[in-house]
């Protein structure tokens, strides 16, 4: 080869060689410019003395000497260096030239190095050519960004040669090599193989024999139909997926915390892939499957939203104090798996600086940042509008009913209070002696923060020894309390008492930094999410029926947001637009119950952790304020939320189906602020309002005045003209049953509420799942050199420039329109990156053989326009993935023997050209299931929550913890659930081979397997026996040698001395062996 | 937990048996073509100290400390963990001079002093990480994340095995002490074949390793291996060139040699009581002793050409994590550990393997100059001390310096990727050139930083 390269050379000088000329423009001149030109030029940089800009300094060299001697490769320092030999190693920064280039250089020398570059450059030529401009239209003609083109496969040859797309490509290859593919595998090793690479488990005997029997010329097209029918199709192949998508059910770091629901996603995967949903679906799903306008919906549910589970699979800190570096790297990781996963590109590269290889710019990046970042890790409710309103119009329309009734018998029953009051003696003061032991205060906080409501007169008296002003019964407590003489004083301090709470009210609105009062047309800038919030702010006087027990109403409200109106099932999550922190301190005015919360966020992340982290639970339903302390994190971006318990994305305590918040009003302030109290005013008002200048002149005449102000309040609620404090007031009294609230005492609406419980037991539970919910939408800045402490300058959100470098317009949502951009018809990545990805899975290894990468730094296609007609075919076929896989494994390519020729060993050792078929090792969750399934022990439930190693499932069920990863299957190389895998790597270990000889669990499936041996076929003799179980495990019966050694073995088992010789032994002893046999876990 | 018992055979791999790359050419940088340095170091030893030790209470005196006890720092306090600073805290342990180089050493490590002029302090460590798990991962993979491999398998990875009878990478464990925070992972081998995993050898059970034994008698399981070998024969040439398929078969038998080696390994009767009561064995103090038999265990494994071996704490995820009790619980830690380390610096000095073996003292981070409620301290990710000894370190160094509370490294600060440069320096490796190709980049133990630490090699 070198010798006639050489000889050409000769021929003449530059320019004689054309091909030689436009070799360098293929080949060397791109590498020169791109990896060597920046420290070896002629005009700002001439690292040790060389300049490898044009042909003279290239030849002549550097301080060391000629980097280039044409026609002498061993010569040329600046081959030594680039193949890292004599202590010179170049290019310095990451990424060696690949085997290939450094290929291409040694022959270019060797032909003489031809180089057309008879002056430097220019500094502005240089400048030109290292412009990103330059290197992106350079680096654009690598063959993954180039256009899927349609190249009519080779004819077939020969008179039984294929018509099968795939192998006219293949055999053309093979004849090319002068090679001969290998002959059609056996019959019983194409149905196990073909069973595994479908559904991951091996072929029950039966359908092995079927096959067998079945001689007609369709009977393998029927049994590749009838495995991708299978429901193990999706089990197995949405384990690959999984792959891709980093799956896992926890953030990691300390503590851990399932992300919940996340099985969800996978269950999404099966059910998807077992109903062949188009992967131009499934991706846009994956992107905004929340947002799109028709969604796939099942049960009720948004099948569609649960694609974008994957974004939650990200993993967490721990109480991060750079809060900012956190959501960084948050966001990378998302950028990372998204781009390696749909279009095999390692865009995350270009985090710091401009892709040191690929097409890829920091700005494309900080572009698609500004897409995730918009969003905040979530739960999202997956149900319907249809299932979220489902009896809403209706429970609705009878509470409207209800009303009318209650007021008519509240209206009625008011004027008993008077003489219920007068007739109560105030109990006395009880005192509570401060507590001491933890266990006391603990209680003391318990009760400050869910008090015991209590029902009837005299225990709302008493409570007003805790609770002071903010009791409507304070003035009735204080004047029942004071000596008849001293009550016009009494009055008119707590009148004056009241007046200063009403005018701390009417200050607190001037007084912060920023205050939003849910009640108004602040609530518009909030998000709200979850099947209680469909509505915006109730207006004053809406309530709550209880769906269970002898009271009927909760609570009556003044306006605001409440979760809770029509059902407490109904879920909440709301969300404060994003805001940068400057207070040192967030307060919040809300009640609740079941653990419902409330915590600010800041920079999206989800976790609350330690004391930086704070939340707040939400267990009274009474409103309180409660306060965060945020001075630590002023300058961050934050967000405040409030979500009944479930509906956090990571959870601390839930408790049942039922939990509901209510929220008024959030103020940021500063420490030097008075922290708003719960003012009496805010409840108080009817009484005083009422009585306005006029005390009341003694007992009777304040009892006149609670009864008529409570009358006025049912009026004004009957006719819905309620105001804030009435509804308060009124609550109060029938919250503590002051007013007829029990079944017993209100027979007038029995029926009604036994109604409205019978249908309020039908609203369905909603059923979350891992999301997305809007942050509000960013432009991200660009870091500089991904520092994200120097931002410059706001990138709009975007696509790649090597596709479509157009911003998105603020109207459009960003993942919407990159969801479009995925799949566009001129992005070439997408299908070819999907075609091969199955080809790696149907064949062992891909076209591309690294499936993640199509960049630069991966392989090249073996098969470039193969994978192109397979592209083209998969878009044409309406993205398919059945009739994709369909489409190679009926292939004669696929059903080859194992056994390669003799020359195909020497001249293509890798088998690159597929002449015969690869023999892989099973993954180590095929592995697992196939012990389970020949040991009768597979339990062939799909879906649902995670499973432990333990449980005899099939392992895609296996629970993903990060900190506690399932050994067996990392053992058999599982990956870490941290980076797009999509090939996995295949290791011989030790470890391997001791696990299948000691591990508790491989011998407890070998004592069950030994156990159905003896039961099932009892009757049989041992021949008969062994012969099944190597049917069962290897889909084939033992040759006469391996039963004669079988039986052999069998014997001596049997045969052995002490306890251990029972008959159960030899089988359980023979069935672990067929375990360790490594047919058992490789495939032909 | 059947299943999850397999924990810990992780790995037990061996030279020769070189990963099968599932789709293609072999991804690996070859580490022959690695620029080597003279080696110094052929094996480490790695005391890692999880949960945080303080070093202005260990390494890093500061009278200052005690000159402004209980006012306010006077420079500006970075965001710490629990929000919830105090004072300043001067430590209640007193500093000694020892040796002749004088370095000092406070009242909590009277044994390791005596070794003082072994010691190569670094009292200008930084990290990024400033909670457990996410210091953990950083500290041992450089990323502080799950994923990456750890210190160790680079090493193994970097270097091979020279017995290949056991692991490249061992971790020691006593008791049933979890994880540190991050779970096993930080001990994992990441993308690197997995082989380089860290491999658990429990130092004080009968079954060091999972399923190192068989359920019945060694003769049984060599008449098993016998008869699944005579089975695979037949595969093997029904495949007629399959050389995974092969190796795979090797392994029962490297496995089965491992049942003999193991055992012995960790059978302690020859050595000598003095040896045993050097190490603390012999100590009243469970922890004590169990801690003393990792370190025996350590001078033995590196005896056997394991390459990277990695002890653990006891005392729970997070032992040295005081944010309240420092004095008392420091003292404890302090303790269990002194006497044991000192014994293994001794023991290999006097066997002439501490030239040859590279002993590496660190937690993630340190602790703040200034309370965390009225005895603890918080974490400091600005400033902290680990220290080196033995194989190719210039011994009764102290290098770098924090600023005169003690809270940020101001002379010389050095990262992790610094240490790790230098331990690989020091076994003839150039950090640059140790590298995998993962996801498009050829990745390093050292991301895209790390510089030797000089001054501390001898």
């Amino acid at each position: 080869m070198y010798t006639l390269a050489v000889t050409l050379s000769l021929l003449g000088t530059n320019g004689a060689d054309p091909d030689g000329l436009d070799f360098f423009e293929k080949h060397i001149r791109p590498v020169l410019v791109e990896r060597c030109y920046r420290c070896h030029n002629s005009t700002d940089q001439r690292e040790a003395g060389l300049a490898v800009d044009h042909r003279a300094a290239i030849r002549e060299g550097g301080d060391s000497g000629p980097a280039v001697v044409p026609g002498k490769p061993e010569e040329s320092l600046l081959l030594s260096a680039i193949r890292d030999q004599d202590g010179l190693r170049m290019p310095k920064d990451d990424g060696r030239l690949s085997a290939e280039v450094v290929r291409d250089f040694a022959d270019w020398i060797a032909r003489g190095a031809p180089d057309p570059r008879d002056t430097p450059p220019t500094a502005e030529d240089l400048v030109r050519s290292l412009s990103w401009e330059s290197l992106l239209q350079r680096r654009k003609k690598w063959w993954s960004f180039q256009p899927i083109v349609s190249v009519e496969p080779p004819a077939a040859s020969g008179a039984d040669a294929s018509d099968h797309l795939v192998d006219r490509f293949i055999e053309a290859k093979i004849a090319a090599a002068s090679l001969e593919s290998a002959a059609p595998a056996g019959r019983r090793e194409i149905v196990r193989r073909l069973s595994f690479v479908l559904t991951g488990l091996p072929p029950e005997p039966q359908l092995v024999e079927e096959f067998l029997a079945d001689r007609t010329p369709e009977s393998y097209e029927r049994l590749v139909d009838r495995l991708l029918a299978s429901p193990h199709f999706g089990e197995r192949w949405a384990r690959h997926w999984m792959d891709w998508f980093r799956y896992a059910e926890s953030h990691g770091s300390e503590g851990d915390p399932e992300v919940p629901l996340a099985w969800r996603y996978r269950d999404y995967l099966i059910r998807a892939l077992n109903a062949d949903v188009p992967y131009d679906r499934l991706v846009r799903e994956h992107i905004a499957g929340d947002l799109l306008a028709q969604p796939r919906t099942r049960d009720g549910l948004n099948e569609s939203a649960l694609g974008t589970g994957h974004f939650r699979f990200v993993q967490h800190g721990y109480a991060p104090t750079d809060i900012l570096a956190e959501r960084v790297r948050f966001t990378d990781d998302q950028i990372d798996v998204i781009s390696k996963a749909f279009l095999g590109l390692t865009v995350s590269c270009a985090r710091c600086h401009d892709h040191k290889f690929d097409p890829i710019s920091q700005q494309d990046y900080y572009g698609l940042a500004g897409i995730f970042t918009s969003w905040l890790p979530a739960q999202v409710t997956l149900d319907t509008p249809e299932r979220q309103d489902l009896h809403c119009a209706e429970l609705s329309a009878m509470k409207g009913q209800l009303r009318e009734r209650l007021a008519v018998v509240w209206e009625d029953a008011v004027d008993r209070l008077g003489a219920t009051l007068l007739g109560t003696p105030v109990p006395p003061k009880i005192e509570r002696p401060p507590p001491k032991t933890r266990k006391e205060r603990k209680e003391a906080r318990r009760r400050k923060e869910n008090p015991d409501i209590p029902t009837g007169c005299s225990g709302a008296l008493s409570e007003v020894w805790e609770r002071g002003a903010r009791s409507p019964l304070y003035a009735w407590v204080r004047l029942a309390a004071a000596a008849p003489g001293d009550r016009a004083q009494t009055w008119s301090e707590v009148a004056g008492e009241y007046r200063e709470s009403r005018a701390g009210l009417e200050r607190r609105a001037g007084t912060y930094a920023r205050r939003w009062d849910l009640t108004g047309a602040a609530a518009a800038e909030w998000f709200r999410g979850g099947s209680g919030l469909r509505s915006g702010p109730s207006p004053s006087g809406d309530f709550h029926i209880l769906a269970e027990g002898e009271q009927v109403v909760l609570n009556i409200y003044p306006a605001g947001i409440y979760t809770h109106l029509i059902s407490n099932k109904h879920n909440g999550v709301l969300l404060s637009p994003r805001f940068q922190m400057g207070s040192d301190r967030v307060w919040i005015r809300a009640l609740g119950g079941n653990y419902a919360r409330t915590r600010y966020i800041m920079q999206n992340y989800p976790r609350t952790a330690g004391p930086i982290f704070d939340t707040e639970y939400l267990m009274a339903d009474e409103f309180q304020w409660k306060e965060f302390r945020t001075k630590y994190w002023k300058g961050d971006d934050a967000h405040i939320e409030l979500a009944t318990s479930a509906d956090f994305p990571v959870l601390k305590k839930r408790s049942g189906d039922r939990s509901w918040f209510g929220v008024t009003e959030i103020i940021l302030g500063s420490e030097d602020d008075q922290p708003p109290r719960e003012e009496p005013a805010q409840i108080v008002a009817p009484l005083f309002e009422l009585a306005g200048d006029d005390p009341p002149a003694n007992l009777e005449e304040l009892a006149a005045l609670y009864v008529e102000s409570l009358r006025r309040a049912i009026r004004a609620w009957r006719t819905g003209e309620i105001t804030d404090a009435q509804a308060s007031y009124l609550g109060f009294f029938v919250k503590r049953r002051l007013l007829p609230n029990t079944l017993a005492t209100l027979p007038e609406v029995e029926d009604l509420v036994a109604l409205y419980r019978a249908r309020e037991a039908q609203v369905p539970v909603p059923v979350r799942a891992p999301g997305l919910l809007p942050a509000g939408r960013m432009d991200h800045p660009l870091f500089v050199r991904g520092n994200h402490t120097q931002p410059r300058g706001v990138v709009p959100q975007r696509f790649l420039e090597v596709i479509d470098p157009t911003p998105y317009p603020p109207s459009t949502d960003g993942r919407l329109a990159l969801a479009r951009d995925l799949v566009r018809p001129d992005n070439p990545l997408t299908a070819r990156v999907i075609v091969n990805r199955v080809w790696h899975h149907v064949f062992g290894g891909g076209i591309v053989a690294t499936p993640d990468n199509f960049g630069h730094m991966g392989a090249k296609p073996t098969h470039p326009e193969l994978l192109d007609a397979l592209a083209r075919r998969f878009v044409d076929d309406g993205w398919s993935l059945k009739r994709a896989i369909r489409m190679l494994v009926t292939s004669r390519t696929f059903r080859r023997s194992s056994v390669p020729s003799e020359a195909a060993r020497h001249i293509d050792p890798e088998n690159r050209l597929l002449s015969h078929m690869p023999v892989r090792r099973l993954e180590a969750e095929a592995i697992r299931d196939a012990m389970l399934a020949v040991s009768g022990q597979l339990e062939p439930k799909l879906f649902g929550p995670s499973i432990d190693g333990k449980t005899p499932r099939r392992s895609v069920y296996i629970e993903v913890r990060r900190n506690d990863l399932n050994p067996l299957m990392t053992t058999f190389d599982a990956p870490f659930p941290f980076s797009t895998t999509g090939r996995r790597t295949q290791t011989n270990l030790p470890a391997q081979s001791l696990a299948l000889l000691n591990d508790p669990f491989v011998v407890g499936l070998a004592d069950a397997w030994a156990a159905r041996v003896l039961a099932t076929a009892g009757a049989a003799d041992g021949s008969d026996r062994v012969a099944w179980m190597y049917k069962t495990a290897l889909g084939r019966p033992p040759s006469p040698r391996e039963l004669e050694r079988t039986l052999e073995f069998l014997e001596s088992r049997s045969a052995s001395s002490g306890e251990e010789a029972t008959p159960e032994f030899a089988w359980q002893e023979l069935a672990q062996a067929i375990f360790s046999f490594k047919e058992f876990i490789y495939v032909k | 937990m059947l299943c999850r018992t397999s924990t810990g055979f992780g790995a037990l791999a061996l030279a020769g048996l070189l990963p099968v790359s599932a789709g293609g050419k072999a991804s690996s940088t070859p580490v022959d073509a690695a620029r080597r340095f003279r080696a110094r170091a052929k094996n480490v030893i790695f005391c890692y100290m999880q949960g945080g030790v303080s070093h202005v209470d260990s390494f890093d005196p500061k009278p200052r400390l005690d000159k402004e006890a209980g006012e306010p720092m006077p420079v500006k306090i970075e965001r710490t963990m629990f929000n919830e600073n105090g004072n300043i805290f001067p430590s209640p342990f007193e500093f000694r001079r020892y040796g002749e180089s004088g370095i000092p050493v406070s009242s909590m490590f009277p044994h390791v002093a005596t070794c003082a002029d072994d010691l190569a302090i670094v009292r200008s460590m930084t990290t990024k990480a400033n909670e457990h798990a996410q210091g953990n991962y950083a500290f041992h993979t450089g990323f502080p994340f799950i994923g990456h491999p750890s210190a160790g398998a680079w090493v193994s990875y970097g270097l091979g095995t020279e017995n290949e009878n056991l692991p490249g990478f061992v971790v020691l464990r006593s008791g049933d002490s979890p994880a540190p925070h991050g779970g096993v992972g930080m001990f994992g081998g990441g993308y690197l074949p997995s082989q380089h995993q860290a491999s658990f050898i429990e130092a004080d059970k009968k079954h060091a390793i999972a399923n190192i034994f068989p359920a019945g008698s060694r003769r049984l399981q060599r008449e098993r291996i016998d008869f699944i070998r005579s089975i695979d024969a037949g595969f093997i040439e029904s495949l007629q060139a399959a050389d995974p398929v092969e190796a795979a078969v090797r392994n029962y038998e490297t496995a089965y040699a491992m049942q003999s080696e193991v055992p012995e390994l960790c059978d302690l009767s020859g050595e000598t009581h003095a040896t045993k009561q050097l190490y603390g064995l012999d100590s009243p103090d469970e922890k004590t002793a169990a801690y003393a038999r990792q370190c025996l265990l350590a001078r033995r494994l590196v005896e056997r050409g394991v390459r990277f071996v990695e002890l653990t704490c006891l005392g729970g995820p997070n032992t040295w994590d005081q944010h309240g009790e420092l004095e008392k619980r420091h003292g404890e830690n302090a303790f269990w550990v002194d006497q044991p380390i000192a014994g293994l610096l001794k023991d290999l000095k006097s066997r002439g393997l501490l030239d040859e073996t590279l002993v590496v003292w660190s937690g993630e981070f340190g602790r703040t100059p200034f309370h965390q409620g009225s005895d603890g301290r918080d974490h400091n990710p600005f400033g902290f001390s680990l220290w080196l000894a033995g194989g190719g370190v210039r011994g009764g160094t102290i290098h770098g310096a924090t600023d005169e509370y003690g809270y940020r490294a101001i002379e010389n600060p050095h990262t992790v990727y610094d240490l790790w440069a230098t331990v690989l320096y020091l076994l003839g490796v150039d950090h640059v050139d140790l590298t995998y190709r993962y996801g498009g980049r050829d990745v390093r133990l050292t991301d895209v930083h790390g510089s030797v630490i000089n001054e501390i090699i001898a």
